[in-house]
């Protein structure tokens, strides 16, 4: 097999380029296309978190300054429209929901949250959103969607979920469930000393002794 | 030409280099699976290392705010460096996760928006302005490129924003401030008993028999710490100073050294002139002319035809001082021009001058009063120079020292006393120092705790090695006596016991009568009715959880208690303070408190439970991102 002159070599070479030469080619050809797709995708993607993040800016700069209500919903809801899959959406929608709350929008407000809980990708904007989506709830004395809401916590979040379905079961008259809710909250690992001092105001409202607790 | 390259490549060479190639990569290969994680590294957060340099920084800027914070140095004792080092090391991995969320989630600035904040920070201004130079002088200065910096204000930024957006939209509902309000404000109708121990003393006798009893009960009790005396030389750098000698030469160069500029006060004069004022160009005759007139009156005055004062007056050209008859006050060297200088202080006292050319004209001078300069002697001087010699070579000598003490006492590792010898110093004695140190005095410094604590001191008996203190003083210690822990004998203790079994059986049955109230009570009779000498009635009504002038244990148990309801009737029960009182209390009604400013109490409330939630959140959401991570701390390297 290696008694083949130079002359035959090429022709093979050449024969196999007759054949294959088009795939060859083409092959090339999608792989550049693929490659400045890509690269233009990306640039698309920051591109379009950019003019995300310059419209998110200026519409906490109309909040700050109280903006008119019909400005500022509108300058908030065009981010949440076209700019959904950047983290920009669902901060507009709970900076959103702290606005109708404070206006005492509830069903608005409960919207709102109900969005980011549905369609924003991180874990880490959902968990804090259903946990305002119950605060919400409970604030219109829907009380037992507001704790299905809070039935399983993210990791992280455990001490809040149950220190508000304490809240709940406490206003609803359920002492002892309250109480169980109350410890359970006091139980997060590092606990803010702030927080576990009102914990532990409401859980000894409850009439249950707080020495019972270890 | 092929053929060639083809048929080599079957040859011994391929084998060779084929082979090669094995090797290398089977050892490389193997070489890193036994050599674990590179050594600088302490963490890899989801792949990203943290080095331990980055720890370092992040540790030692914790630790100087933490020394800020207390004032200079940590005590080891409670800030262990571990646990310290542990926390940068949380503090880092934490600020990775975050900057790797925001990295992931697409977090943007745009160049405007970070232009704009790079322009605004205040250590790149200059004359209240952004200076494009000073950005780039002061980064090159701290080794950036802009473009490092700009992606490190970037991330900043983006971080900025996450952490905003989360906390910040943070809110509480009024369903929730109210709730928190009624809790606050709540005010519970109080009245208490109180039994107060003493009253029992006649009924209680305490025995010999109890007392020795106690004592073999609590074998824990009345235990005497470990302690330990300790002989030291020391070398103290103030004494040093006091002793130092400092040649007579030394000491007289120095002093004329610091004559003038130190040790000379400026004598001062009272001076007055009168000028006649020339314009600078002023030619020869303008300038005789008014010397001519100068000389006649200084002739005139001196024979005592006219005052200094009214010619002054009348004809100075120095508007400032004629009207004060020519007088400039008390003046020192340096002040006036120097011609001007050079005559007034060379006259006598009352002396007039020749006139003098200065550029504002010609002045006739008359010193009225001098004082002259004082000038210190060396004698009154002489110490204070000895001291400040002494003081710049006693860092010099007292290493010299420290070395020969730390030399003499590890040669002969059983006593200090040649040591001491050598030096001059004394051999001296603490008092005793417990193991976990002392309020004052030797035992407050902690290395001095350390060495005396140490093995080679406490059982082998030897001198310790030299210690520095913070003030610079040096010393060596070693055991004078040692006492283990031991248990304090009976007849010492016995009067303590006998006040421990008085308060103890006192309160008892303080606490007896208490709790036979407290089951009346449950009967549903009232606390009024069982009130009996010399147990007193306390009734406050209602009270809140801030209220002053009750206990603040039975405070806190009135609010711990059930609600008072119809079927249940009142809440009571027993409380006991250490001092030996005992308390019944009665909570008769809870009521929703009115706070006298509400409506601004709740707005502070809301807003600061609101920012309260909103950190948690913060926090909350970074806990979450540990749990999703893939985090890998090699421990043994912390």
């Amino acid at each position: 097999m290696s008694n083949r002159t130079d002359e035959e070599q090429i022709a093979l070479i050449r024969d196999w380029w007759r054949a294959n030469g088009r795939s060859v080619i083409a092959g090339i050809v999608i792989a550049v296309v693929a490659v400045i797709g890509w690269q233009q995708w990306n640039a698309y993607q920051e591109r379009t978190a950019e003019s995300a993040s310059g419209y998110y800016m200026a519409f906490l700069d109309a909040l700050r300054d109280e903006a008119p209500e019909a400005d500022l919903v509108e300058q908030g809801e065009r981010i949440i429209s076209d700019y959904g899959r950047t983290p920009y959406a669902a901060l507009t929608a709970l900076w959103l929901a702290q606005h109708h709350v404070e206006r005492d929008e509830l069903d608005a407000a409960a919207d709102r949250l109900r969005w980011v809980v549905g369609q924003a990708r991180s874990e880490a904007f959902v968990a804090p959103a259903r946990l305002r989506l119950a605060q919400v709830l409970a604030a219109r004395e829907q009380y037992d969607e507001a704790l299905g809401l809070l039935e399983q916590a993210p990791a992280g979040f455990e001490s809040r979920y149950r220190e508000l379905a304490g809240d709940i079961q406490a206003e609803r008259g359920s002492a002892e469930a309250a109480a169980a809710a109350y410890r359970q909250a006091l139980e997060a690992p590092s606990l803010d000393p702030q927080r576990r001092g009102l914990i532990e105001l409401k859980l000894s409202d409850l009439g249950v002794d707080l020495e019972s607790l270890s | 030409m092929l053929t060639a390259i083809r048929e080599r490549t079957q040859g011994w060479i391929a084998y060779v280099v084929v082979g090669l190639i094995v090797i290398v990569m089977a050892l490389f290969g193997l070489y890193s699976y036994f050599e674990g994680p590179p050594p600088n590294e302490i963490a890899v957060v989801n792949g990203e290392e943290i080095s331990l340099q980055q720890l370092d920084n992040v540790y030692r800027q914790q630790r100087q705010q933490l020394e800020q914070m207390f004032g200079g140095e940590l005590d080891p004792r409670m800030f262990e460096e571990r646990m310290l080092r542990r926390r940068a090391l949380d503090q880092l991995i934490d600020e990775t996760l975050l900057r790797q969320f925001v990295q992931a989630e697409n977090f943007r600035v745009n160049n405007v928006a970070l232009a704009a904040q790079i322009r605004a920070q205040e250590i790149f201004h200059e004359d209240g302005r952004f200076s494009p130079e000073l950005y780039r002088v002061l980064l090159r200065n701290n080794g950036l490129t802009p473009q490092a910096y700009e992606a490190s204000m970037r991330v900043q930024h983006a971080l900025g924003q996450l952490q905003q957006g989360l906390g910040g939209s943070a809110f509480v509902t009024d369903w929730e401030a109210s709730r928190l309000l009624a809790l606050q404000n709540q005010e519970r109708e109080l009245s208490y008993l109180r039994i107060p121990a003493a009253a029992f003393e006649d009924e209680v006798s305490v025995s010999d028999e109890d007392i020795a009893q106690y004592y073999e009960a609590n074998p824990e009790a009345f235990m005497r710490p470990e302690q330990v005396r300790l002989e030291y030389v020391m070398l103290d750098p103030d004494s040093i100073v006091s002793q130092l000698e400092v040649s007579e030469d030394e000491l007289r160069t120095r002093y004329e050294a610091l004559k003038d500029s130190r040790y000379t006060e400026d004598g001062q004069r009272r001076l007055r002139h009168i000028l006649l004022s020339l314009p600078e160009d002023a030619n020869q005759t303008q300038v005789e002319e008014a010397r001519r007139q100068l000389q006649q009156w200084r002739e005139q005055i001196a024979a005592g035809e006219v005052s200094f004062e009214a010619l002054a007056e009348a004809e100075s050209d120095d508007p400032g001082s004629a009207t004060q008859g020519g007088d400039l006050g008390w003046v020192t060297p340096g002040i006036m021009v120097e011609p001007f200088e050079d005559a007034a202080f060379a006259l006598e006292e009352g002396e007039l001058s020749e006139p003098v050319r200065t550029d504002f004209g010609l002045h006739l001078i008359q010193a009225v009063e001098i004082e002259p300069a004082q000038v210190q002697s060396f004698e009154g001087v002489r110490e204070e120079l000895r001291r400040e010699v002494a003081a710049e070579r006693v860092q010099q000598e007292i290493i010299a020292r420290a070395n020969r003490l730390a030399n003499l006492s590890y040669e002969e590792p059983d006593t200090l006393q040649p040591a001491a010898d050598a030096l001059g110093l004394e051999v001296q004695q603490t008092d005793w120092i417990p193991r976990q140190g002392g309020e004052e005095g030797l035992a407050a410094e902690p290395q001095v705790v350390e060495a005396a604590y140490a093995r080679d001191v406490l059982e082998s008996g030897y001198n310790s090695e030299l210690i520095e203190l913070d003030d610079g003083r040096r010393l060596v210690v070693r055991l004078a006596e040692h006492q283990p822990a031991e248990r304090e004998p009976l007849e010492e203790v016995a009067d303590e016991v006998r006040s421990r079994l008085l308060a103890e059986r006192t309160q008892q049955m303080a606490q007896a009568q208490a709790e036979e109230i407290n089951e009346r009570l449950a009967e549903g009779q009232s606390l009024q009715t069982l009130v009996k000498e010399p147990f007193v009635l306390e009734q406050p009504g209602y009270v809140q959880r801030g209220t002053e002038g009750v206990p603040v244990a039975v405070l806190q148990r009135a609010f711990e208690l059930p609600k008072p309801s119809s079927e249940t009737g009142s809440s009571h029960d027993v409380v006991s303070l250490p001092g030996g009182d005992v308390f019944v209390l009665q909570v008769s009604d809870v009521r929703q408190g009115e706070s006298e400013d509400a409506e601004a109490e709740r707005d502070q409330i809301l807003s600061g439970l609101a920012q309260m939630q909103g950190m948690a959140d913060i926090e909350s959401a970074v806990e979450l991102l540990r749990t999703e991570a893939d985090i890998e701390i090699y421990e043994d390297r912390l």
